[in-house]
């Protein structure tokens, strides 16, 4: 469910959540959202925490009063470190804030549904690659795929979205934060070893640049 | 100079004037009046002379006492002409000199012309000055005493109110939440300043309330539109029918929306030291910061072929971990971006100082320029939003720390004392 009173955020998001397969629900103010959060179930809630009518904090905290075990990820406007740790501290699984890249945002749902999926797979398959995101491993065909830390996040986020087309300035800001400025260029490197090394466990190119602006991971 | 010595000062001024004026004044009477009651005197004996001139027709016999002295001399037919003087004699009888009045004027006996000299010794005369004199310094010294230790204690007594409220004021903190405790007084002025200052303070911090949370609220206002932007540019570049062209300033959008978020941010954190919201201090040990920081930009700095030298001794400072974070950043990433291929970064921890210095195309900066927000060398092509090293400098001024920079051999060095 996405909890979002911008309307043209959260149809920006559920239009590309929904290209991943998943099911969408949005809720635009504090009382449907707090209505839906009771009485349904769902894998995760993206939840905003400025809304008409309330806190999403508040909706938060019935979800836990409730002992709901939805998934929650707070994208708020306030970047704070304060409100980064009560959001945390009040049970949400992860905090993104404003403004994100939807492949940002993808991921971490992705990352949050696979934490919360009882099931136990913590195990992420494209072809013949394998992630193990609890030990962090990457593999081809059982065979150990030797990757430096940044290589294997920027595999991790390819693959966390396979078929879309990734802006260089999202995947700089998801290596190196937004903490360092100025260095999309670095990207090149980590993608031409990434590719290198899959290419030479076997696999097709999968990394297909966009028109220099972004890069898509895709089969064909 | 405060109000009291300025005051002091004034008081004391105008009463040595006034005393002293007062002094001379007294003196020059008294003088007047002793004199002319010895001239008095001298008349008195000219009587006596004349008197004993007639009753007997010849000249009294000179005499010399020990303030008196009369004495004859034969003079010209017409004789001196009567007058009074004061002259420096010598007195016989005391076996001295001394001021003494005197008196000449002309008799004739027995058809001769005699003048005759009658003197008064003027000693006693002198010493009731002087002990006059003598009074006057005294009552004057005293006088000034008792002035001075009025001041002293009355005056400061008096301002203490004021003082008070000055003090207040002086801690008075904007941002912070204590209020101010005015002493309660009988002086209306005081009272009246106390009323005025109360009513300013209330309307101050109100005022600084609503534009803090203006500054803070209009940041936020403005993450959702670009997060709007951003997610309707990640789909758009999903699309199949879009050109190398619309590829090119699609990418353009990117950068700049980038760009305006990173700004807005670093205005809200500048807003939010500003507004002394980073309380909590600990103790940190610099090095094991810097060294973390450091293996953060080890890929930015081996890839853009810059060499790092360090130089460190062990150096706690007292200081927010999160914005000793954003200060360490944004210097390297200054030193990085501003330096050549090739080139050189410095890091030193000194006692109580840190200095990070770069090699650099760049000119040396102007030293009263490169704090200010939005301040860009004019040569630079590099991109930057001209916040960071506003940034540096606020977090300094809100730990009390001395932000500078030099350029020393070529490299341009930010330093920092603890």
């Amino acid at each position: 469910m996405i909890i979002e009173d911008e309307k043209a955020l959260s149809e920006s998001i559920a239009a590309y959540l929904k290209g991943e397969d998943y099911v969408c629900e949005i809720a635009a103010d504090f009382k449907t959202a707090l209505y839906k959060a009771e009485s349904f179930d769902y894998d995760c809630i993206i939840l905003d925490i400025t809304l008409p009518g309330g806190s999403g904090l508040d909706v938060l905290k019935a979800l836990k009063a409730d002992n709901k075990m939805d998934g929650v990820l707070i994208i708020s406007a306030k970047n704070s470190i304060e409100d980064k740790v009560t959001g945390l501290k009040l049970g949400a699984d992860d905090y993104l804030p404003k403004p994100f890249h939807l492949s940002e945002l993808s991921a971490r749902v992705a990352a949050i549904i696979r934490r919360r999926n009882f099931s136990g797979s913590n195990i992420l398959k494209f072809n013949t690659i394998e992630l193990d995101t609890l030990a962090k491993l990457a593999t081809v065909d059982g065979r150990a795929l030797e990757l430096t830390k940044k290589e294997y996040v920027l595999l991790l986020y390819f693959i966390s979205n396979k078929g879309r087309v990734i802006s260089k300035n999202a995947i700089a800001e998801h290596l190196w934060g937004d903490e360092m400025d100025g260095n999309i260029d670095f990207i090149y490197t980590h993608i031409k070893n990434l590719r290198r090394k899959l290419h030479d466990a076997g696999n097709v190119d999968y990394i297909k640049s966009v028109y220099g602006m972004g890069y898509k991971f895709a089969d064909s | 100079m405060n109000l009291l010595s300025r005051y002091y000062r004034v008081n004391i001024i105008a009463t040595i004037t006034v005393v002293l004026l007062t002094s001379i004044f007294y003196y020059f009477m008294i003088h007047y009046v002793l004199i002319e009651q010895l001239d008095n005197a001298l008349k008195v004996e000219e009587q006596e002379i004349l008197d004993f001139i007639r009753t007997n027709g010849n000249l009294p016999a000179p005499s010399s006492y020990k303030d008196q002295e009369v004495a004859f001399a034969p003079a010209s037919a017409a004789g001196s002409v009567r007058r009074f003087s004061t002259t420096d004699s010598y007195n016989k009888a005391a076996d001295e000199h001394e001021a003494s009045r005197r008196l000449v004027f002309p008799v004739i006996v027995q058809g001769k012309t005699y003048d005759v000299f009658v003197y008064k010794s003027q000693e006693e005369t002198e010493d009731l000055v002087q002990l006059i004199v003598a009074i006057t310094l005294v009552a004057v010294v005293l006088l000034l005493l008792i002035v001075f230790l009025i001041n002293r204690f009355v005056l400061r007594r008096l301002w203490k109110p004021f003082n008070s409220t000055l003090q207040q004021l002086e801690k008075f903190n904007l941002s912070g939440a204590d209020k101010l405790i005015l002493e309660p007084t009988t002086i209306t002025e005081f009272r009246q300043l106390n009323d005025a200052v109360s009513v300013m303070t209330k309307q101050v911090s109100q005022e600084y309330d609503t534009l803090k949370r203006f500054t803070e609220n209009a940041s936020h206002e403005i993450q959702t539109p670009l997060a709007i932007i951003n997610s309707k540019l990640d789909l758009l570049i999903q699309g199949e029918n879009i050109n190398e062209l619309q590829m090119e300033q699609l990418q353009d959008i990117y950068n700049a929306v980038e760009r305006l978020s990173k700004m807005n941010q670093s205005l809200l954190l500048l807003t939010r030291i500003e507004n002394s919201q980073f309380k909590e201090t600990e103790s940190i040990f610099l090095e094991t910061v810097l060294k973390e920081k450091l293996s953060q930009f080890d890929e930015l700095i081996s890839n853009n072929k810059i060499v790092l030298k360090t130089d460190t001794v062990p150096l706690h400072i007292k200081c927010n971990r999160q914005l000793l974070d954003i200060l360490l950043s944004n210097l390297l990433s200054n030193a990085i971006r501003y330096n050549t291929e090739d080139g050189i970064i410095y890091v030193r921890i000194k006692e109580h100082e840190l200095s990070i210095s770069n090699t650099s195309l760049l000119p040396p900066l102007d030293d009263q320029q490169i704090f200010k927000r939005f301040y860009r060398h004019a040569d630079t092509r590099k991109e930057g939003n001209g916040l960071g090293l506003s940034i540096v400098k606020q977090i300094c001024q809100d730990f009390g720390y001395v932000p500078g920079y030099v350029y020393r051999e070529g490299r341009h060095e930010f330093y920092i004392q603890f």
